[in-house]
């Protein structure tokens, strides 16, 4: 089945564009993207996903600040959070995953499988 | 000249007025004769001429003295006047022992101002020679101090007490003593200086002591700074010979190691941004080609497809560049740490197939695995030894012909397994082979052609195979192809091995199944994951009763394994819940357990039962034969 609602945040509109389309492909009925951190937790409650896609790289509030913040209050620390993100050293995953995050997908992704591969880290982090 | 000796003077003189008196005497003695008593008349002339005869000679006497004291005090201010620093010429006159004396003066006085201007004309000259030798020596010690003021590290020359002979600027700013303090200090009081800012003074101190006790000895001591940014200074430190060999002093050349860590940290940084920023634009390369190619936004001609494999393949290629630069830098400072695990590499060998799938369709060239059956498990980082794999696969791709073929072969050499990837492309020259797994090894002119592509794919793969304590080399023969060997140790027989039973034909199953493996201890649960992999299985892995019970229900495995005794939703609970419910109730259950009544399980709903700790080759006999049963 596929997922329902998925909250993006990522800046750059022509990865956006691909998101969407890949998602949507896939059945995703609810796909929100907004640039940078402060919008995606100003919808985080509207929207309710059942994912968080987050870059890293975002003017304003960077990926793990928002992270942080989503895992920090209680309404939403429970939605899974993954990161998106072309920063994908070894030091840089870990800090990623201090913050909280379910996993780490690296850029470039594969835009016919981004859909399985999030479905796969819910499943196998045995998310509810 | 005949000196005339003073008393030679006085008896003569002396002489001269005796007889004078007597002579005087006589004629007043007859004049007297006429008038006076015999008597009277010798008493007086006798108290007379005795009287004066005595006045003449103390006269006589006194001239004499006179004369010699006289001169005697020319000599006398002649010699002071010496002593003033003049050449006093005396004048005489006479013969005698003090005329001499006077003389004689004269002469050593000659002598003394030859000597003396001979000695001032040698000095002279010593003087301007030495106002040379400082000036050069000035020169010389300025040009010191400018080299060694620009040498970013501090160098300090000690001597046989630790006392400061040079230093230069950098010391200066490094110990935060002013340079004229330096040239007064010895090495404790330097050290007393920055003993607050260390992180372990205690230690450094007795390094220091252990220094002064072995002069000779040549050493290094990191002083760790409590402060932030990671600073620290390394001194290191030598021994200053004489001609003889014996030591004279030290010398301390000292490296800011803060400097060092933080460029460090800059290159990881500016890595980390050139990474980013060329992967971004090719995500959208990427992202768009892969949704057309996949029909996300309509169909596409046969024509189109190959074009956008075209594109998506060396899309890819570009991706692995980027990673390899990166790669490379940090292995080689040694921060590419590798997670070891026992894995399988039939596995790694097909993940690897599977990534240059699309590169091999479009060169038309056939790929075939055959990996040995009791080839065992090896000890290695899985994504790393899939990337060795990948990058061998790729280049003998691209020396391949078209429609060319490539083995996949493996074995055992002692305690390490072995795969080898064949080619049939036209093979290297054997300059080129033997200087492959170099960095850069894109050479000049002719061998320009033979490299394209290989850059940095072999030098990576040189340094994983080592870092995995294996070996990677080359055989190769122009114009018959190549063939690369990959070396790595195999895994110990250590408790649980995922070694392969006997008799068992590892290789493409007929039929791949799905497995849910269920354990909260994740170490379990990854070795039944690659007893299971190895057979070309897939699993997916739950560690707690509630993901197991949702996993299964979502992806419907063929078969599952499941631990007893788990802690909140535990084991039994779980056996319930999926007997109980429609989609899972039919799955074949394997459950693992410590205890040793098999017949809990069996009445929960369980279909095979193992104890722990677990023998592989059972638990894959009981697997073939559930998988069996489900047909």
């Amino acid at each position: 089945m596929p997922l329902t609602r998925v909250l993006v945040a990522e800046d750059d509109p022509d990865i956006q564009t691909v998101i969407r389309l890949s998602l949507r492909m896939k059945g995703v009925k609810q796909i929100v993207i907004t640039e940078n951190g402060e919008d995606c937790l100003a919808q985080v409650k509207t929207v309710n996903p059942d994912v968080i896609l987050l870059d890293v790289m975002m003017p304003r509030l960077d990926g793990y600040q928002t992270c942080e913040r989503l895992k920090a209050n209680p309404e939403t620390q429970n939605i899974p959070v993954i990161f998106l993100t072309a920063k994908a050293q070894q030091f840089e995953v870990k800090k990623g995953m201090a913050t909280g995050a379910l996993g780490y997908l690296t850029k470039p992704f594969d835009p016919m499988t981004l859909h399985d591969q999030i479905v796969t880290l819910l499943d196998q982090k045995g998310t509810p | 000249m005949r000196r005339t000796r003073l008393i030679v003077q006085f008896l003569v003189v002396s002489s001269i007025a005796a007889a004078v008196v007597l002579m005087m005497g006589y004629v007043l003695d007859r004049q007297l004769a006429e008038d006076m008593p015999d008597l009277a008349r010798i008493r007086i002339i006798t108290w007379i001429f005795a009287g004066l005869a005595v006045l003449l000679i103390l006269s006589a006497a006194m001239i004499q003295v006179r004369l010699v004291s006289r001169r005697i005090e020319r000599l006398l201010a002649g010699m002071e006047e010496i002593r003033q620093g003049g050449y006093p010429r005396l004048v005489v006159d006479g013969k005698d022992e003090v005329s001499e004396l006077m003389r004689g003066f004269n002469r050593t006085v000659e002598e003394l101002r030859g000597r003396d201007e001979k000695l001032m004309s040698w000095a002279g000259k010593r003087e301007k020679e030495f106002v040379k030798l400082t000036r050069t020596l000035e020169e010389e010690k300025e040009k010191l101090e400018t080299v060694l003021d620009s040498i970013g590290d501090g160098v300090i020359v000690l001597d046989s007490e630790s006392k400061v002979l040079m230093a230069n600027r950098r010391v200066s700013e490094v110990f935060g003593i002013p340079l004229e303090a330096l040239a007064r200090a010895d090495l404790t009081q330097l050290v007393e200086q920055v003993r607050h800012r260390l992180v372990q003074p205690d230690v450094v101190e007795q390094k220091l002591q252990d220094l002064e006790r072995n002069p000779g000895v040549v050493d290094e001591i990191t002083l760790e700074l409590d402060e932030p940014g990671g600073q620290a200074i390394r001194l290191y430190c030598a021994p200053v010979r004489g001609a003889d060999g014996k030591v004279l002093g030290r010398i301390a050349t000292s490296l800011d190691l803060g400097r060092e860590r933080e460029l460090d940290r800059l290159k990881t940084e500016f890595l980390s941004t050139i990474s980013h920023e060329l992967r971004t634009p090719l995500t959208s390369v990427k992202g768009a080609l892969g949704l057309i190619r996949g029909g996300a936004v309509g169909g596409i001609s046969a024509d189109m497809r190959e074009l956008l494999d075209i594109a998506l393949a060396n899309t890819d290629r570009l991706i692995r560049t980027i990673s390899d630069i990166l790669d490379i830098f940090q292995l080689e400072r040694g921060q590419g740490r590798m997670r070891m695990v026992s894995m399988s590499l039939l596995q790694s060998a097909l993940r690897a197939e599977r990534v240059v799938e699309t590169q091999a369709r479009l060169r038309k060239v056939t790929l075939d695995i055959e990996l040995p059956e009791d080839l065992p498990a090896v000890k290695g980082d899985p994504k790393r030894v899939e990337q060795v794999l990948v990058n061998l696969l790729s280049n003998a791709i691209k020396f391949s012909p078209a429609k060319g073929k490539i083995l996949v072969r493996g074995g055992q050499d002692g305690p390490m397994a072995v795969v080898s990837v064949q080619d049939f492309g036209r093979g290297m020259s054997p300059e080129f082979r033997d200087r492959l797994f170099q960095k850069f090894e894109h050479a000049q002119g002719a061998l320009l052609r033979e490299s394209q592509g290989v850059g940095l794919g072999l030098a990576i793969c040189r340094h994983i195979a080592e870092g995995h304590g294996g070996r990677i080399w080359a055989e190769s023969e122009q114009g018959k192809g190549s063939t690369f060997h990959f070396s790595i140790p195999a895994a110990e027989r250590a408790g649980i091995t995922p070694l392969l039973p006997g008799g068992q034909r590892e290789g493409r199953p007929d039929a791949p199944r799905l497995i849910l493996v269920i354990d909260d201890d994740e170490d379990v649960a990854r070795v039944i994951s690659y007893a299971f992999e190895s057979q070309g299985h897939r699993v997916i892995a739950a560690h707690n009763g509630r993901d197991a019970i949702d996993l299964a229900k979502r992806h419907r495995p063929d078969m599952l394994t499941l631990d007893l005794a788990m802690p909140e939703v535990d084991g039994y609970t779980v056996l319930r819940a999926l007997r109980s419910n429609e989609d899972t109730k039919k799955i074949p259950i394997i459950c693992i357990s410590m205890e040793t009544e098999p017949g809990l399980a069996i009445s929960h709903g369980a279909d095979y039962f193992l104890e722990k700790p677990l023998d592989i080759e059972k638990l894959r006999d009981i697997a073939d034969r559930a998988l069996a049963s489900i047909g």
